[in-house]
């Protein structure tokens, strides 16, 4: 299995909804607390097992998230940490990078989403409290979504609703918003902690799950949100991001600051299905391709990407 | 935290009873269940909303907490945060916050007095259960007339308190001002007056001064102060190497600049009183420049500083993970003020912030659950040109297939390779770009070495239905599809079920799914499944059939049996494959703004760009034919009236154009015949033409 070696420390690995073989890697120096970022942008090699990069992008500072536009199959954009968010496309040559740079945020942006349905919006959380809502034709964003306490880390649209995404914040809660409505229609106080990252099953719109600092990750059920579906322990820190497969219906992957990736199938009893611990340092990023069923990668501070498909060893040669 | 629900009982109430009655009454109707009772109220649209009722316990526990005066004194937005984390809906928090009380006391008397309670107590706490039993919907307007009183009492008081405050504080500055200020002001304008004395006075004593006298003070002022400058150089200059060293050393950076100001003062002063000097100015100025430098990067060091906390806060004291010993000696470093050295300054700002985006090459694919969830939501979702997204799917499910059984670097069908085929037998009927099957043939053209689907008859059938509308027609093909690839799709459909079990079973085994489905489709042999939830017409690649050899058309003519574009548009496409490359690329975005059309546009330009690009190589191999005068083309210019059924005749001898496209043709002269042809063909033609009565030219 390939790995990929960045230079600086990985936030983010995303792979692309276009390309079976693409990925993009945010990345910043000294951990993210100061110093540049890079968004790289790389193709697994159909002859054996190698990662080769295709372009990489300088920022000013450090790049959290990275999400690829569903609807240009070369463009992508970097949510970086002084607050802006810029719009790259590979297809373009290199001078002409970034194609824009949105800067509306007082703080970091820390999380990007794509709107998959719709293709043509996309949300930014920002520890500045908000969440706004961007298309790619617009300077401006056309939506502020500000009601949480404290920093929102991450957003996820509904696979199915196109107007409803979810939010999760520091402040302890997820909240559920409606782009029509004016406000959040529903709050899901899950954890007693900060939650860091939240995601929806893609075949089961109703499912939300929250992975919180407590180590644990919750199932909801939207329509009966007082009490969790599952409750997945296993994980011996801070559960960073999660993300329900998009071919199985009950399978979740997640990565943990304990730095390893985990699979649950939240069905089953004994959720916990498989384990890698192939990082040295915090697995902060994973992702699981929406083309290519099974296949997955991670990245974390020991700035590495590994792309492994489910089953085999993310390190074996 | 209380999961229970209790319905509102303030429809219930119409007297406010007493506390105690109220939470029995409510604790009763908490043992009832409670979901039919919600359900009952009203089913919102939206699952995404909360559709609890607001539960009174919560709301009062909400107003208490709210009235405490602690809490009175804190922002709004943790108030309503702590509500939120305690599990409250938004209905909840913004009822409770209506019932909070007003906090002066001379509101309590008037919401008294409205509850006719002479005995309630002062205290605020004691009001809050009171009040909560008022019913909502009997008499709000009763309430909210005594808090407009309780209100506009409140002003006046709080405007009279205002305005004595006010008052009283004038009084004390003004008071001050006589007392203290002003003795200190008249010292100052006092001893600013002085001043100026005595700098009038020395201006005055300097100018009736010879110039001789003026001279030679200035030069031996100059001499003084350049040996004073120099000493101090000196004392600089060492000090500096000195300071430097420590600087990489200590980072004293506030003191060193310090310093630097106040020799920078002095040496200004000696300036000031000589005339020359000039390398001190240099040197001073190199120094200064170092300084602000230095000064300014350790200004963004703080200001990065500040940024942190949020960084670093999200994991709590209690349980925080080992970091990594060069995350902890970054942290430390960064606290302390340095910056670490591989940081430089990058300008990422975008070269053109009017840059287009470049265009899409390739359509957004289904998911994978959308695909599942029915081809409806397909069909109604906005997806581009290639409506039904057969391509994407497709294309999807192949790496799903490979993907399982191998490595993840797999062997790509070439996808474009059966388009080209497709388009061929189709002829790329309609401006949708669509692989739709119209060919009256029942054989498909990716129908894998199987036994054939006895449902042909039905697909045969379901396709020559009339075409009504193009929403219906695509539904009939869809259904047509399914049902000509009714084996592949009741084969895959079994995949999936499989693959559920599997993976329910907790374990993802590494079964080849085409290994399953194979089994799965000779134990079933004779068994139909039409099952219309999984529609795809993918098949699972045989491995053990023979590349399919395929065919390729010798040109790429769409313009094949249609009658032949009007003049005007053969000219566009010249002009268009007459551009270069970046210009053709400029066509799509350019028509697009002209036609604004979101749902056509895709279509057509893709159609366009499509047709403009495959042909390109054709049709330039075309072009150059004719500007090689090898081929030519032959246009019919007019024809004898009486000899119109003759002409016609002959036009479709040679274009194989049904009758009514060569009666069409024909009237619409002078138009194009044919193209491409040699000139013995071309003359031939001309000369039957003639012969019937008409008049051709060849070109």
């Amino acid at each position: 299995m390939p790995v990929f070696k960045t230079p600086f420390n990985g936030y983010s690995v995303r792979f692309s909804p276009f390309y079976e073989s693409r990925l993009a890697v945010a990345t910043a120096q000294n951990f993210g607390i100061l110093g540049n970022g890079r968004v790289h942008v790389i193709d697994l090699a159909s002859s054996g097992p190698v990662i080769n990069e295709l372009i990489a992008f300088d920022t000013a500072d450090g790049v959290y998230d990275v999400a690829w536009s569903e609807s240009h199959d070369s463009v992508l954009v970097a949510a970086v940490a002084d607050g802006s968010m810029k719009v790259y496309d590979t297809a373009l040559p290199p001078q002409a990078n970034p194609v824009r740079s949105l800067k509306e945020h007082a703080r970091e942006v820390h999380g990007l989403d794509y709107n998959p349905t719709r293709r043509d919006s996309f949300l930014s959380a920002s520890w500045d409290d908000s969440v706004k809502l961007w298309t790619l034709d617009r300077p401006a964003s056309l939506r502020t979504f500000r009601e949480h306490a404290y920093c929102v880390y991450s957003v996820a649209w509904n696979p199915k609703h196109a107007d409803v995404f979810a939010s999760a914040s520091g402040d302890c809660t997820v909240r559920i918003w409606d782009v029509r409505e004016p406000g959040s229609t529903m709050i899901i106080p899950g954890h007693e902690h900060e939650i860091l990252s939240c995601d929806w099953n893609k075949y089961d719109e109703c499912l939300i799950a929250t992975a919180s600092v407590d180590k644990s990750i919750k199932i909801w059920d939207v329509r009966n949100y007082r009490v969790p579906v599952s409750v997945l322990n296993g994980h011996g820190y801070a559960v960073r991001k999660i993300k329900f497969s998009p071919h199985r219906r009950n399978l979740l992957v997640s990565c943990s600051y304990d730095m390893t990736v985990c699979l649950w199938d939240f069905m089953v009893e004994d959720a916990l299905v498989g384990r890698y611990d192939h990082h040295t340092e915090f697995a902060v990023g994973v992702d699981l391709s929406v083309l290519v069923d099974g296949l997955m990668a991670s990245t974390g501070w020991d700035e590495l990407v590994y792309v492994w498909q489910q089953g085999m060893d993310p390190r074996a040669a | 935290m209380a999961t229970t629900q209790s319905p509102s009982p303030n429809s219930n109430d119409d007297k406010p009873q007493a506390v105690s009655a109220e939470v029995v009454q409510q604790a009763n109707q908490v043992q009832q269940d409670v979901r039919p009772e919600a359900t009952k109220q009203g089913v919102p649209a939206s699952v995404f909303v909360n559709s609890e009722p607001i539960r009174e316990d919560q709301v009062s526990n909400a107003v208490k907490f709210l009235s405490h005066p602690k809490v009175r004194g804190s922002p709004v937005i943790y108030r309503r945060s702590f509500l939120e984390k305690k599990g409250l809906t938004k209905e909840e928090i913004d009822e409770a916050f209506r019932r909070v009380p007003d906090p002066s006391p001379s509101s309590q008397p008037a919401s008294l007095s409205q509850d006719g309670q002479a005995n309630s107590l002062s205290s605020v706490q004691t009001q809050a259960p009171i009040q909560t039993p008022q019913p909502l919907p009997a008499a709000p307007t009763g309430i909210v007339s005594s808090g407009r009183v309780a209100r506009r009492q409140f002003q006046w008081y709080h405007a009279v308190s205002a305005v004595g405050l006010l008052a009283a504080s004038g009084c004390g500055t003004a008071l001050l001002i006589k007392k203290v200020i002003i003795p200190k002001l008249k010292l100052w304008v006092r001893k600013v007056v002085l001043e100026e004395d005595n700098v009038y006075a020395k201006k005055i004593d300097a100018k009736p001064s010879l110039a001789e006298e003026a001279a030679a003070a200035a030069k031996a002022a100059a001499a003084a102060a350049s040996d004073v400058a120099k000493a101090s150089q000196e004392m600089l200059n060492s000090k500096n190497e000195e300071r430097r060293r420590f600087e990489e050393f200590m980072n004293l950076m506030d003191a060193q600049v310090q310093e630097m100001k106040s020799m920078s003062n002095s040496i200004r002063k000696l300036e000031g009183q000589a005339n020359s000097s000039g390398r001190a100015f240099s040197d001073h100025d190199d120094h200064r420049a170092s300084a602000s430098s230095t000064k300014q990067s350790y200004a963004n060091g703080n200001v990065d500083l500040n940024v942190q906390p949020g960084r670093t806060s999200t994991l709590p004291a209690s349980a925080e993970p080992p970091h990594p010993k060069s995350f902890m000696e970054k942290m430390e470093m960064i606290q302390r003020g340095e910056k670490p050295s591989n940081i430089r300054e990058v300008n990422d700002m975008p070269p053109n912030p009017n840059q287009q985006l470049s265009n899409p090459r390739i359509t957004p694919r289904t998911k994978p659950w959308e695909a599942q969830n029915g081809p409806r939501q397909v069909l109604q979702s906005q997806t581009s040109a290639e409506g039904l997204n057969q391509n994407g799917v497709d294309s999807g499910l192949n790496y799903l297939v490979d993907d399982e059984s191998s490595t993840p670097w797999w062997q790509r069908k070439n996808v474009r390779i059966t388009e080209i085929e497709n388009e061929d037998e189709v002829k790329a009927a309609g401006s949708y770009g669509v692989k739709t099957n119209e060919q009256p043939s029942v054989q498909r053209t990716w129908v894998p070495p199987q036994p054939p689907p006895v449902a042909m008859p039905e697909a045969a059938e379901a396709i020559r239905r009339p075409k009504s509308a193009p929403k219906e027609t695509a539904m009939q093909e869809q259904l047509a599809d399914e049902q000509s690839a009714a084996r592949p799709s009741e084969v895959t459909d079994e995949l999936q079920r499989i693959t559920k079990m599997f993976s329910t079973a907790g374990k993802l085994n590494k079964v080849s799914s085409y290994q399953v489905a194979l089994k799965v489709f000779k134990t079933r042999d004779t068994f139909y499944l039409r099952v219309r939830t999984f529609q795809h017409d993918f098949v699972p690649r045989d491995p053990k059939a023979k590349p399919k050899k395929l065919k390729y058309p010798q040109f790429y003519d769409p313009y094949g049996p249609r009658p032949p574009p009007s003049d005007k548009i053969v000219e566009l496409a010249d002009c268009i494959s007459a551009l270069s490359p970046e210009e053709r690329g400029q066509i799509g975005p350019t028509l697009m703004e002209r036609l604004r059309h979101p749902k056509m546009q895709t279509i057509t330009v893709e159609g366009m760009e499509l047709g403009s690009q495959g042909g390109a190589g054709a049709g330039a191999a075309k072009t150059e034919e004719k500007k090689e005068k090898t081929t030519f083309d032959v246009k019919l210019e007019k024809f004898d009236a009486a000899a119109k059924i003759k002409v016609i005749k002959e036009v479709r001898a040679f274009t194989n154009l049904g009758l009514k496209e060569a009666k069409d043709l024909v009237e619409k002269a002078p138009v194009m015949l044919k193209q491409g042809v040699t000139k013995e063909e071309a003359s031939d033609i001309m000369e039957r033409i003639k012969a019937t009565g008409g008049v051709a030219v060849m070109e």
